[in-house]
């Protein structure tokens, strides 16, 4: 939640004025693990949304090249009977034409090998991605821009939401997760803050593309993201290290999300 | 609960009359320059046996009729030898003067030993005032709970982390009382300092083991600050300003020899220098923390006396007008001691305790404040009977009403992104009844027996749920109404402790203790913050329970200037409680229990400790090795892991040396084998960017923490009444980068690439003091 952000981006602030502290990258001698499945499969209310990738877990040394996972059979059913089977237009990746529909419940099932994992997932409803706007913050004598995206949460419970944000077309690698428990009814205006070790040349600057993705999750993808924030993204600052809560059955990692998308682009000023 | 008490009482009472006929002898013993009671200072009759002053300076001995040679002695002050002819039970009081020795002699008398071989009391760890103000700490701030992390058993939880853990417990499962008031938070600046103010205080004791009755309410220690009364013989003004903060201590008389007063202040002042920033974004930030202590004790007559103490301090740390987080403890005491008669000494204390955090937030869209507080309301009485010469009795009854508020979250402006949420408070009552015996049973042999019986009742008004233990998810919702019982649940501690002393030099020890914890304090990170929750046992969380079997070696070594402790120990705790994986601690929800999880601990190992306490250089040397473990449902496939505070070995090398007059220099070194951390064994691609894959938890270790600290006092020239003093130390004198967080992240070079990074705190770090006192 967006509290806990600022009180995890104030604490690394605080420490690292606070005392004479040095960051130094090492080398750990860390065990090998047999790789492991992973599923990244999304299902969207745009074309070309529908996309299941299936990978496997690589030893921490090696580079970020991640085998995929060929010939899998992989199946979304929704809840009415209708199976859109995905073919597979890449190694590991699998697409089809399926869109997502407002309240449906979709069946994900793979079987990759002697691997079979399967997952639920609901569209939930849409709400409205107001406004995209990049803000000048003073934070300890440093000014960042950030972008802010605004929308109007929903008087009723259960709203979750995930924000992609890519600058110049890369990704920035981070997760920003939403909820509506404390927020039901209000207009928001959620800043995306960026790492604060995050170097200079990464940091948004004037002129810079920022392109940012608003997706309405339901419960289960949204417990996903947020663990892996919490847990899975390499500080222990926030919860102690864990793999993230998955909403998949099976001996897999990853995650099954039907959400809807929406997208909006600005040039830092 | 009456009847089983009374029985025992009255059955204990025929003991005496079927010894030879006694005569008691008591009082006070205070100390002549100040007027403050003498905790701990041992009386002995005709050379051998005696006792010592309960923590009210009382003490009560009984001997046969006729002549006696008494001798009082506490260390420090000079031993005052009386000679007594007792044909009826009196009392006397007693003074000791300061002692104020040449450095050259070394005179060492057994009577001025501070450890008894003989007391079945074990796991008992003392710090004097005199080694706080001489061991260097950070910043030249002396710390109590930073000396007592030197003794074998007792590891702080490292830099920039609140609390210290003893015996493989964790930070929550220390009692730490000042004046008898419990403190919730005793940590200043993300724990970089504790709320006790070293010129405030006069005792500290920490148990590890062997908690004796009238101790209740946490697993793993008892850490008892005891504060100084006041001087009532004369005033006294006292204080110094360090490279942070700055102190001030006044003293004295209110009616000389009636009554006293105390005051002491302490504030930091960094952000000062924050202040003289021409930059907007830098002056606006807030960074300090005071303390305030304040007594008063009169004297109503020879049998009565009142205390009345208080402390309150705050921590503010804010970051100009978007973030700011404040939190302090509160707390009060009300203590009046009366002495029934020579044999039976009475305290009555009413406390008050209160600890309570906000933050404010304004951000963006979003303005807001978050409030969380637990408070105690306290009655205690207690009865000491010095029954006879063989028997020493304890009992009494406490009962403490708790009222936490969980979490409120209130918007403080129109247009704030947040609704406000306002979790139910909850009310619970601790009771407890106790009785202890400690009996001579033979020359050599002293067992100390007995044990406390709590109740702790959960109180509505409030909702109480059903959760399904897998999934987390509420099955049901159990309304109560105000005061209605939910649950009590009644625990029986024994509290048990021998000790056969071999000969004039050598005793061993062994004890068994059951405790109870009732409030949890729940963390979500191997970091604790003063967010962490307090929470009371609910319908779900039951009690924690923890027993500890632990047996020691005591030798004074020839000379009786080296003091050789051994103590090993086994401890299993049941009932601990950890956040689930994927758990929002943020989460403003009354049914907290949907995020926890729950299992077992154990920890078990030996300590070592060498003992200096005579001579120019003094000091000791401690090692611990050890292990902690716990077994959580849910949590590392329900495997055993080690718990984060598990820490192989754990050294420490304290000396002080009293070079000349002007001149005293300290040091310390200690090493100890890094925390038992999670490490990733892989990585994976979700969403376009890396995560880390996790196989075991804690399975690795950060890397071994070791530091040297030096310090040097130099007392300047004293005139009259009037001496100062300037303390130079440097922390972390071979500037070791010791890792505070070791974190994983994609190469900000090479995208292709992950790395880890280690975030260190401190290099080295010197730091100068004035200190004055008049």
């Amino acid at each position: 939640m967006l509290l806990l952000r600022i009180k995890n981006f104030v604490f690394a602030a605080v420490i690292l004025v606070c005392a004479a502290s040095c960051r130094k990258v090492i080398t750990l001698d860390l065990h090998s693990a047999t790789p492991r499945l992973v599923v990244e499969a999304d299902v969207t209310n745009k074309a070309g949304g529908c996309q299941v990738l299936l990978s496997r877990t690589v030893d921490f040394q090696k580079d970020n090249s991640f085998p995929p996972v060929s010939g899998a059979s992989v199946r979304i059913t929704d809840n009415t009977g209708n199976v859109s089977v995905l073919q597979e237009t890449s190694p590991g990746t699998y697409t089809s034409n399926l869109l997502g529909a407002t309240g449906v419940t979709y069946q994900l099932q793979i079987i990759a090998g002697t691997d079979t994992v399967t997952g639920t997932s609901t569209m939930p409803v849409l709400v409205n991605f107001d406004s995209l706007f990049v803000t000048n913050d003073q934070i300890f004598g440093n000014t960042w821009e950030l972008a802010n995206v605004a929308y109007t949460e929903p008087s009723d419970p259960g709203h979750y939401y995930q924000f992609v944000q890519w600058v110049n077309g890369v990704k920035v690698p981070q997760i920003y997760t939403a909820d509506n428990q404390l927020t039901a009814g209000r207009a928001q205006d959620v800043k995306l803050y960026l790492d604060p070790n995050t170097k200079d040349k990464n940091k948004i600057k004037k002129g810079d593309d920022i392109t940012v993705e608003m997706q309405c999750l339901d419960e289960g993808a949204h417990e996903y993201w947020f663990s892996a924030q919490q847990s899975a993204s390499g500080n222990s600052q926030n919860a102690v290290p864990a793999n993230p809560v998955t909403n998949l059955q099976g001996n897999a990692l990853g995650y099954f999300s039907v959400h809807t998308s929406q997208t909006r682009s600005i040039v830092a000023p | 609960m009456n009847r089983p008490i009374v029985l025992v009482l009255i059955l204990l009472s025929a003991l005496p009359s079927f010894a030879q006929r006694r005569i008691t002898i008591s009082g006070i013993v205070k100390s002549r320059s100040k007027g403050e009671t003498l905790i701990g200072a041992t009386v002995r009759a005709d050379g051998s046996g005696g006792s010592v002053t309960n923590e009210y300076g009382f003490y009560s001995i009984s001997l046969s009729p006729g002549s006696h040679e008494l001798e009082f002695s506490a260390v420090g002050l000079l031993t005052k030898n009386l000679t007594v002819n007792l044909t009826r039970d009196t009392s006397v009081n007693i003074f000791l003067a300061d002692d104020n020795k040449s450095l050259d002699e070394v005179t060492v008398t057994a009577s001025s030993k501070r450890r008894s071989l003989s007391s079945p009391q074990m796991g008992l760890d003392h710090v004097s005032t005199s080694e706080i103000k001489n061991i260097p700490v950070l910043l030249g701030e002396r710390d109590p709970i930073k000396v007592i992390t030197l003794l074998p058993g007792i590891k702080s939880a490292g830099e920039g982390n609140t609390g210290f853990n003893v015996r493989g417990g964790a930070a929550d499962q220390n009692l730490i009382l000042l004046d008898e008031a419990p403190v919730y938070n005793a940590s200043h600046l993300l724990g970089f300092f504790s709320t006790f103010n070293s010129d405030a205080i006069k005792d500290i004791n920490v148990y590890k083991g062997g908690m004796p009755a009238q101790y209740g309410g946490r697993l793993s220690s008892v850490l008892d600050i005891k504060m100084n009364d006041g001087n009532n013989q004369d005033y006294n003004v006292s204080g110094g300003v360090g490279v942070i903060s700055a102190k001030l201590n006044v003293e004295g008389p209110i009616q000389k020899d009636r009554s006293s007063f105390l005051f002491s202040a302490r504030r930091t002042y960094a952000d000062m220098f924050l202040k003289l920033s021409k930059d907007s974004t830098i002056n606006s930030n807030t960074l300090y923390f005071y303390d305030l202590n304040a007594k008063l004790n009169y004297i109503l007559g020879d049998k009565d006396r009142l205390y009345l103490s208080g402390y309150f301090g705050q921590d503010k740390l804010g970051v100009g007008k978007l973030f700011g987080l404040d939190w302090g403890n509160g707390t009060g005491t009300l203590r009046w001691n009366h002495i029934f008669s020579n044999k039976l000494f009475s305290n009555t204390s009413l406390i008050f305790s209160n600890y309570n955090y906000k933050i404010h937030i304004n951000s963006g869209g979003y303005d807001l404040n978050i409030f969380s507080q637990i408070r105690d309301w306290n009655i205690k009485e207690e009865l000491q009977w010095y029954a006879d010469s063989r028997n020493t009795l304890r009992m009494g009854v406490n009962a403490i009403y708790h009222e936490i508020r969980p979490g409120e979250v209130t918007p403080t402006s129109a247009n704030s992104g947040i609704n406000e949420s306002i979790l139910q408070r909850r009310h619970s009552l601790e009771n407890a009844v106790y009785l202890s015996d400690t009996w001579k049973a033979t020359d050599n042999l002293n067992i100390t027996y007995g044990g406390r019986l709590t109740g702790f009742s959960i109180l509505g008004k409030g909702d109480f749920y059903d959760i399904d233990p897998v999934s987390g998810k509420v099955t049901d919702t159990l309304h109560y109404s105000d005061g209605q019982v939910v649950k009590t649940y009644l625990n029986f501690e024994p509290r048990l402790a021998a000790a056969l002393q071999l000969n004039a030099t050598t005793s061993i020890k062994a004890s068994y203790v059951r405790n109870v914890q009732n409030l949890h304090l729940l963390a979500n990170s191997t970091s604790s913050s003063p967010t962490d929750k307090w929470v009371a046992s609910t319908n779900i969380i039951k009690p924690e329970i923890s027993d500890q079997v632990s047996l020691g070696y005591y030798k004074n070594l020839p000379g009786n200037v080296y003091e050789l402790t051994v103590e090993t120990y086994y401890k299993t705790m049941q009932h601990q409680v950890d956040y689930r994986d994927g758990a929002d601690v943020f989460s403003n929800t009354n049914a907290i229990e949907s995020e926890l999880l729950f299992g077992k601990g154990r920890a078990y190992g030996i300590e070592w400790l060498l003992r200096k306490r005579v001579g120019r250089l003094t000091g000791w040397v401690s090692y611990t090795l050890s292990k902690t473990e716990k077994l959580i449902d849910g949590i590392n496939n329900n495997r055993w892991y080690n718990a984060t505070q598990d820490r192989t070995h754990d050294v420490a090398i304290v000396a002080m040396y009293k070079l000349n007059k002007k001149w005293s220099l300290s040091a310390n070194w200690v090493y100890t084998t890094g925390n038992a951390v999670t490490f990733p064994a892989g990585k994976y691609r979700s969403g376009d960017q890396v995560l880390f894959y996790y196989t075991e938890r804690n399975g690795y270790r950060l890397p071994a923490y070791h530091r040297l600290d030096l310090g040097a006092t130099c007392q300047l020239k004293q005139k009259k009444r009037f001496s100062s003093e300037l303390a130079f130390s440097v922390y972390n004198a071979y500037a070791r980068q010791n890792a505070y967080t070791i974190e994983f992240q994609q190469d900000p070079d090479d995208a292709q690439k992950t790395q880890a990074v280690r975030t260190a705190l401190f290099g080295l770090i010197p730091s100068i003091s004035y200190n004055f006192k008049f």
